[in-house]
């Protein structure tokens, strides 16, 4: 089923010609953990943004395609199945009020789910017929974002983001089961802030404001 | 992910027999010819331990393991006092208990074989049906049923309260007067993790010992990933894809189905693992077979007869040599774990 939600993209790029140019800064630096490192962060600037386009998540060779999306709270992640084996993804995640179940979907299958529970969450989606595959659904607007992926053998990842609004005042890091991390961008140039999980210190995230 | 062809022979290789870097790319073009289904498999390989999975991220501590490993073989564990966790998972049994299927409490077989538990430390899912999904959850489960050490957590807790040496223990690893079902469970699994077969020929030979595994063991690895197509569920370093299929056998256990109301998973069940697979007979989820020939055997003939049988099931055609090599590679999947059993408080 395809989404009611998909906008024509020479709308888009209508809507997105007719905008004013938007200041945009580069921010680098890096983010590190002391153990086993996480699997995804998404980094974004809080803020009404233009989600236009449905995000779609495919399932092939017994993996998910994406490991986190980002979506407006409401709007629909399209899942595919171009694999060769039936999936059967869902989500029960009671303290987010996020729970659904797609059902077998075999090969093939399309199904579009709107993500209607609370904002500002990440909620994990997973295949009851593979319990290894895992992704990741955040729900929150956002002015800008960046998703970035870690995998089991490196503690260190280099990070830059380009296209971060000059206006901006906060980047929120949120990484799952990791506390949430804000950084002020309205005070100075360098941030280091610590990386924790229940508390726990797991990491660090340094950046820095690129010189214009 | 690869391409199946590709895919399929990328683990790490020693310095391969000409003859197989001949046999290999042609095994692999006949399966994908002869099979209606291309399924994407995950590298066989040895497994690491970055790729472990602990509750805080990090491995735990000696202390917290050598706990744990005291309440697995203790008694206190079960109503009766009769039974704890190596009674059924007996380290010189293959942690399993050489039964089809283990008397419950009461006497009566239980429903399902006992499963190993070799490297569990990277799994995602637990019990043949998956119905734990991490080792902690799984760890206390048996210890409540009602079937099999039918002791309620509250009673267990009282219990090891009573022990000077348990109060102490817990208290120190997690900073809590009172002890908890989740501290019991996490230690549980903390020794669980420790069950690690990692170093069998199999092993040796991926490091590039050519003479790790016998001529019928490497002739039966490539049967594994061709011919035989063992490889389209045990896959991965711990042969397991951690999935559920129905092998055909035809019995009233839902299995997976049961546990999350999809009819068409009804039957199937998860794949185990293969590392020591030598020592954990007898097989199958209702241990119905009593040696690997007999697995092989069966799986030759094509899996069992009931209608639910997962269409990866097939008639393999292989000759008796053939089934003498792929027996010779589970041989080369054995690296046996030594756990001495310790004195109980």
């Amino acid at each position: 089923m395809r989404s009611i939600y998909k906008v024509p993209m020479t709308a888009l790029f209508a809507g997105l010609l007719s905008l004013p140019a938007q200041a945009a800064d580069q921010l680098s630096g890096q983010i590190s953990f002391s153990s086993r490192p996480a699997v995804v962060a998404v980094l974004y600037v809080p803020g009404a943004g233009a989600h236009n386009e449905t995000p779609v998540v495919d399932q092939v060779d017994k993996q998910f395609a994406e490991s986190l999306v980002v979506v407006s709270p409401g709007q629909a992640v399209e899942f595919k199945n171009s694999d060769a084996v039936d999936h059967n993804i869902f989500a029960n995640d009671i303290r987010k009020n996020a729970r659904f179940d797609v059902g077998l979907m075999p090969p093939g299958g399309e199904q579009s789910i709107p993500a209607d529970w609370d904002e500002n969450t990440l909620v994990r989606v997973g295949c009851k017929i593979h319990p290894k595959m895992r992704m990741y659904i955040a729900s929150l607007e956002a002015r800008f974002h960046k998703v970035i992926e870690f995998d089991s053998r490196t503690r260190e990842y280099p990070l830059t983001l380009t296209g971060v609004p000059s206006d901006a005042d906060t980047l929120v890091v949120r990484i799952p089961k990791y506390d949430v991390v804000e950084l002020d961008l309205r005070k100075g140039s360098q941030w280091t802030v610590a990386l924790t999980k229940k508390g726990q210190p797991r990491g660090e995230i340094t950046l820095a404001r690129a010189a214009p | 992910m690869q391409p199946l062809i590709t895919h399929l022979f990328h683990h790490r290789e020693p310095v391969m027999n000409p003859l197989l870097c001949v046999l290999r790319p042609l095994i692999a073009a006949l399966l994908i010819t002869a099979s209606a289904v291309v399924l994407a498999t995950t590298p066989l390989g040895t497994p690491h331990a970055d790729d472990i999975w602990y509750p805080d991220d990090e491995p735990h501590s000696e202390r917290e393991i050598e706990l744990g490993k005291l309440l697995y073989f203790d008694t206190r564990l079960s109503h009766d006092q009769q039974r704890s966790c190596a009674s059924c998972h007996n380290p010189d049994l293959g942690f399993g208990d050489g039964l089809r299927r283990s008397p419950g409490i009461d006497g009566k077989p239980l429903g399902r074989n006992t499963p190993h538990i070799y490297n569990m430390a990277w799994n995602t899912v637990f019990f043949w049906d998956g119905r734990a999904g991490t080792l902690e959850e799984q760890a206390t489960m048996p210890i409540q049923a009602a079937e099999e050490m039918n002791l309620p957590m509250a009673a267990l807790v009282t219990r090891l309260q009573t022990v000077p040496y348990y109060r102490k223990e817990f208290q120190a690893i997690y900073g809590n007067a009172v002890i908890d079902e989740q501290q019991i469970g996490r230690a549980l699994a903390a020794f669980m993790r420790t069950v690690v077969a990692d170093d069998a020929p199999f092993d040796r030979y991926l490091q590039g010992d050519q003479n790790a595994m016998s001529p019928e063991a490497v002739r039966g690895l490539a049967l594994f990933e061709g011919k035989a197509r063992c490889h389209l569920c045990h896959d991965g370093p711990n042969l397991t894809d951690e999935s559920f299929h129905s092998l055909g056998i035809d019995d009233e256990d839902l299995g997976r189905g049961g546990v999350i109301g999809v009819e068409s998973l009804n039957h199937a069940f998860k794949t185990p693992g293969l590392r020591n697979a030598t020592l954990t007979y007898p097989y199958m989820h209702d241990g119905s077979l009593p040696d690997l020939e007999a697995v092989i055997r069966f799986y030759n003939r094509g899996g069992g007869d009931a209608a639910h049988k997962s269409n990866l099931m097939q008639p393999l055609n292989l000759t008796e040599s053939e089934i003498v090599d792929l027996i010779a590679f589970m041989g080369a999947l054995e690296s046996p774990v030594r756990v001495s059993r310790p004195s109980i408080p």
